[in-house]
């Protein structure tokens, strides 16, 4: 297997958008393939993440479409599903492609287009996303699963709901820097703990945004990358897990076993430790879900999670920034975008190009995203050029 | 309280069939005295479509063992609580309802 880099990153703005779901998918993927000065006959792969394009708009198959208009001709167009793990995936696919040498050129990329649903239709849609006949039939949505895991966190490891809010103030204090990002704008301590509730204890300041909006990068052997990108950025792990989306199905609600153990892949294949990680993106779907995932990683003990945002290690400036485009909290949540948006922020930061919300000297960063109720897993490690 | 618990996977059921719905193992028939405790709980303010809100989901552990998600019987009066006490009151259209005791 060869190094793989990526040489060319692209986004749209995310929130509620006016171009179609084929439409915003091409805009980002035209926007990488530009960044990396390739013209797209280029491109030997497409992997296209995507949830629910049927449930949202209506339009399933949608990876020739975005290849047709992105003008890719007639590469081999792979979608991949693994809820709000596809984006994830799709990078994994393409890492795959090019170091196994079976292209030289993989054009990744991310797309959702959710806000032309109704909210309560929304979440019958990603409700979708965990075990349909034990789950969404007994009326559970994906805020209600949180809420059942987050009170049980609480009750094991002392969480606090302050610690769980304080992760919101955080991501929005991060999302106000990023122009990207759905929503711009700081949330206070009491207005997320006072926030209409949703699943309790989560309120609505403790959910990701619904969104629409696609990322896309692009993919070549490292050995090659310096010739298309002057900052090329290293792909040092790639990593998956799977478990059962049912609750009732695991041992323990308050950790996700495939985020554990895509996260010791992870750092296996890059032979890194967790101090040698300058920034992360995690899958924070709810504020909850972020405190889990960095216990689960490794980064802190079980139950000392939510002592990150409150006491800065994961905030702009602090040891290790978590979420520094805003997370699915504040950039929002096109659930097929997000993980190659994971992918794009790391990207930008380990160039020196991420601006305001700049890391100085961001060498190491990993981007962990999350499918349903941990049922997927995907965890990639990305490295700055020497 | 009848249960059927799958052989192969574990997953409990309350009516029966022959395969599991989950791994298609065979099923066995096992007798529940139909008490458990909330392993955890959440109430639901935003919730699926069609669902009036707000209703009481819960994650209950069997006094038999193994989990399962289900509505909380809304006309009690008590709050419901981690390890407190309930018991099955019965099957409706959104699956296993238990009430508190």
């Amino acid at each position: 297997m060869r190094g793989v880099s990526i040489v060319g990153a692209g986004i749209t703005p995310f929130g509620v958008r006016e171009e179609s779901l084929v439409a915003l998918g091409a805009i980002a993927c035209r926007n990488a393939l530009e960044d990396a000065g390739l013209g797209p006959e280029r491109i030997g792969a497409f992997f296209l993440g995507n949830f629910a394009g049927q449930a949202f708009v209506g339009q399933n198959h949608i990876a020739p479409m975005v290849a047709h208009a992105t003008g890719l001709g007639a590469v081999p167009c792979t979608r991949l599903e693994g809820a709000c793990a596809s984006g994830g995936l799709a990078m994994r696919q393409g890492v795959l492609a090019v170091a196994s040498g079976q292209v030289d050129f993989a054009l990744i990329a991310g797309v959702e287009k959710m806000t032309c649903a109704e909210t309560d239709e929304t979440a019958s849609i990603l409700a979708a996303a965990g075990d349909v006949a034990v789950e969404a039939s007994v009326g559970s949505t994906f805020p209600a699963l949180f809420g059942l895991i987050a009170r049980r966190h609480m009750h094991e490891h002392g969480t606090t709901r302050e610690e769980i809010a304080h992760v919101a103030v955080k991501n929005h204090a991060h999302g106000k820097l990023n122009p990207n990002a759905h929503i711009q704008k700081d949330v206070t301590l009491p207005q997320v703990m006072d926030a209409r509730p949703v699943a309790d204890p989560l309120g609505l300041f403790d959910c990701s945004l619904i969104s629409d909006g696609a990322a896309a990068v692009v993919l070549c052997p490292s050995e090659t990358a310096s010739a298309h990108h002057e900052k090329p950025v290293e792909v040092l792990a790639s990593a998956q897990a799977s478990d059962s989306p049912a609750l009732s199905d695991k041992r323990d609600i308050t950790t996700f076993y495939a985020t554990q153990k895509a996260g010791e892949e992870a750092f296996s294949q890059a032979g890194l430790s967790r101090e040698d990680v300058d920034l992360a993106e995690i899958h924070d779907c709810f504020t909850m879900a972020e405190i889990i995932a960095l216990e689960d990683l490794g980064f802190f003990a079980r139950g000392e999670g939510g002592r990150g945002a409150v006491e800065g290690m994961t905030k702009l400036g602090g040891a290790m920034p978590v979420n520094t485009s805003g997370g699915l909290k504040s950039k929002g949540h096109p659930v097929g975008a997000t993980g190659v948006a994971q992918i794009h922020e790391l990207t930008l930061q380990l160039r020196g190009e991420a601006g305001a919300r700049q890391v100085p000297g961001a060498e190491v960063g990993l981007a962990h995203n999350l499918g349903g109720s941990g049922a997927t897993c995907a965890v990639h490690i990305l490295g700055a050029t020497a | 309280m009848e249960t059927f618990v799958c052989a192969g996977c574990g997953r409990i059921y309350l009516e029966q069939s022959e395969r599991c719905g989950h791994c298609g193992a065979e099923m066995e028939e096992r007798p529940a005295s139909g008490r458990g405790i909330v392993y955890s709980f959440s109430s639901v303010h935003m919730g699926a479509r069609g669902m009036p809100t707000p209703y009481l989901l819960a994650l209950v552990e069997l006094e038999e063992g193994g989990r399962i998600l289900a509505r909380l019987a809304d006309d009690d009066e008590s709050e419901p609580s981690i390890g407190g006490k309930v018991i099955f009151s019965g099957l409706s259209d959104t699956g296993p309802v238990f009430r508190m005791l």
